[in-house]
């Protein structure tokens, strides 16, 4: 069976004055049914680009340079304008983190009415609102009725965060991409809205593709996780496996630099050193290698391919992975240092 | 709580602070109701809330940034709450503040060195050879090549900017810190070199710090004591290992829990508490948490608990601990 979603060899860069910014160059993602698979890294990493082009959603100075996005097996990437614009808030839907993507001078109702006559234009104005209020239920809105005939700025963020997610589901899409959908919000809204969007896509059997930075909120929601940086995937995984044993020593300084709660108050933090080369002027061989302390000859004149190093449905773009014993390396390094 | 002052005397004391904004059609926003909290010498308090809980403005307060509406700010045993701006040089050179946003804190016309420089210059401290040396000096301290003296902010990255900020508030030698959401737009990696500094300079400096944000595990981490806020109160406050082996406010306990966290249990997304933080124009009467309380009972409906002691130090407003 051929996957939810699979994008092979995606390339996005941005012309700039100081040059070609290849803010994705060469990344690798599959989403199966009723998965949730959470794209991670820092800013810059690509993650947020990487998700734009899955629906072409980029302007220029940028574009898509190589590679294909396969829906069910179909290249969006080749889509004429019109079968691309059914599948956008079609098949697939997207949420941002930005909660002003709201039209503010029309009512929720209205809003998400549109967007289900939009994709099935014989349903009547009155199904598509008693729809509307529907899916607004069904995203845990308080009084769904009376909130579908209120304008966006009289709701607090997390209204607005669920109605932008009503919105996305109003065609059943298949595929969910979710930018930072909690990055806007204060923590105790952050839970509600992740524990909605794992209970959605569990009852819809909906693929999700959730864009983060924050590992705290991958270990919440994800089955997988790809982890980005400086435009490339270097390490993909199941969650479970990704915490506990990382084999990319930037996941692991990642992990690492999180993990507050499991260090002693007041000490020293483990950090990864260092800071994200500029996407004008990457290293000619893996773009960790200078922050990297394994970093062999191969590192600094050789990209390493994202591969499997074992059994495990585990991959990593590395040439020095780290074994199970990673954990207690990263935290014993600062003492050392 | 009672102290002696003449004994111990806390660097930071800050007394019954109230801060009220009127608003048009006469009514009033009350961004901080009756906080009362204090820093010792060489100690980190740490605050922290959700948006809108006041913690942001207390640290403007404490700053004399802003005015309070009522209560006082008294620095080392000295009222500053009403005293003019220009008589303030004295506290200003021991009371310094980091902010969040390193982009919009440093001016983008000034090099860096200049920048680092302005304090000592507005303090009258030391000959121009003398300021540089101690530019430069401060520069190394914080981790940065003496070369970003001759540049401008708009050069550096995020934590790089941060640093920078880091090093401008310490040239006057301060006492006491105040970094209100420091690393809160920094990238995680980067997170933790700034933490480490702040940890390393804080040893180095013995500096008291007055440290806010809204992530709990950072709050932890730095702290000696915290302050949980909510819609402009303190609900519960208690050292550090205190707080965290005995949350007693269930806002604090709802924090905790939602508050995301890689080492948590995976996969089990935590049990959410209803509702958001409501407006502060129109807090909720009693307790302001009462509506989101799953404990909530009918005096906690009408009327506002007071901060009781529960054991040493660990003080608590919640009508049903």
């Amino acid at each position: 069976m051929t996957a939810l979603l699979e994008v092979r060899g995606l390339k996005t860069w941005f012309d700039t004055p100081g040059g070609v910014a290849k803010a994705v160059d060469g990344v690798d993602l599959i989403v199966e049914r009723g998965e949730t698979l959470a794209l991670v890294g820092e800013s810059g990493s690509g993650k947020s680009v990487t998700a734009a082009s899955l629906l072409r959603l980029i302007a220029p100075p940028g574009r898509i340079v190589a590679g294909e996005v396969l829906l069910d097996g179909v290249d969006l990437l080749k889509l004429d304008a019109r079968a691309l614009r059914a599948v956008r808030g079609g098949r697939v839907g997207m949420v941002f983190q930005d909660l002003s993507a709201l039209n503010p001078v029309e009512t929720l109702g209205t809003q998400i009415a549109e967007a289900v006559r939009l994709h099935a234009p014989t349903a009547t104005r009155r199904a598509a609102w008693s729809r509307a209020v529907e899916l607004l239920e069904r995203v845990r809105m308080p009084s769904p009725a009376e909130r579908a005939r209120d304008v966006p700025h009289r709701l607090s963020g997390g209204m607005r965060q669920r109605a932008l997610i009503a919105l996305a589901l109003a065609c059943d899409p298949e595929l969910l991409i979710a930018d930072e959908p909690t990055t806007a919000l204060d923590v105790t809204t952050q839970a509600q809205i992740l524990a909605l969007l794992a209970e959605l896509q569990a009852d819809a059997g909906m693929g999700l593709l959730l864009i983060t930075h924050d590992l705290g909120v991958v270990a919440q929601v994800a089955d997988r996780a790809a982890v980005m940086y400086a435009g490339r995937v270097v390490e993909e995984a199941g969650v479970d496996r990704l915490f506990a044993r990382p084999q990319h020593p930037y996941t692991a300084g990642l992990i690492g630099a999180v993990a507050l709660g499991q260090v002693t108050p007041g000490t020293r933090l483990p950090e990864i050193g260092g800071a994200v080369p500029s996407l004008l002027a990457l290293p000619a061989g893996c773009a960790f290698a200078p922050r990297c302390e394994r970093a062999v000859d191969a590192c600094r004149h050789t990209r390493p391919v994202l591969q499997a190093h074992g059994a495990s449905d585990q991959r990593s773009a590395c040439f020095a992975p780290l074994s199970a014993r990673v954990l207690t390396l990263v935290e014993a390094q600062p003492e050392a240092a | 709580m009672k102290r002696d002052d003449t004994v111990v005397r806390p660097l930071l004391d800050l007394r019954g602070i109230g801060k009220r904004y009127p608003l048009a059609g006469g009514r009033t926003l009350h961004a901080l109701t009756d906080v009362s909290l204090h820093v010792d010498r060489h100690e980190t308090l740490g605050l922290v809330g959700e948006s809108g809980c006041g913690k942001s403005t207390l640290a403007r307060i404490a700053m004399r940034l802003v005015p309070a509406s009522d209560g006082q700010v008294v620095f080392d045993g000295d009222d500053i709450t009403t005293r003019p701006r220009r008589a303030l040089a004295a506290q200003r050179a021991r009371l310094q503040m980091v902010f969040q946003d390193p982009f919009a804190s440093l001016n983008p016309r000034l090099t860096i060195g200049r920048a680092l420089e302005e304090p000592l210059i507005v303090q009258g401290r030391g000959d121009r050879a003398e300021r540089r040396e101690r530019v430069l000096a401060m520069l190394a301290r914080v981790g940065l090549r003496a070369d970003v003296a001759e540049r401008h902010p708009h050069e550096f990255s995020g934590g790089q900017r941060q640093r920078i900020a880091i090093a401008r508030a310490l040239m006057l030698e301060p006492d006491l810190l105040v970094c209100d959401e420091a690393v809160s737009a920094l990238d995680v990696s980067v997170r933790a070199q700034v933490l480490n500094l702040l940890l390393e300079l804080r040893a180095s400096l013995g500096l008291a710090m007055l440290f806010i944000s809204h992530d709990l595990a950072v709050v932890r981490h730095m702290s000696d004591r915290v302050a949980v806020m909510y819609l402009g109160r303190v609900v519960e406050l208690a050292d550090r290992d205190t707080l965290w082996r005995t949350p007693l406010h269930p806002y604090t306990q709802a924090l905790m829990a939602a508050a995301p966290s890689p080492g948590a249990s995976l996969r089990s997304p935590s049990t959410a508490i209803d509702g958001e933080v409501p407006s502060a124009l129109a807090p909720p009467s009693g307790c302001h948490f009462h509506p989101r309380c799953a404990h909530a009972t009918a005096r906690c409906r009408s009327e506002a608990p007071a901060l009781r002691n529960i054991t040493g130090g660990h003080v608590v407003a919640c009508h049903l601990v």
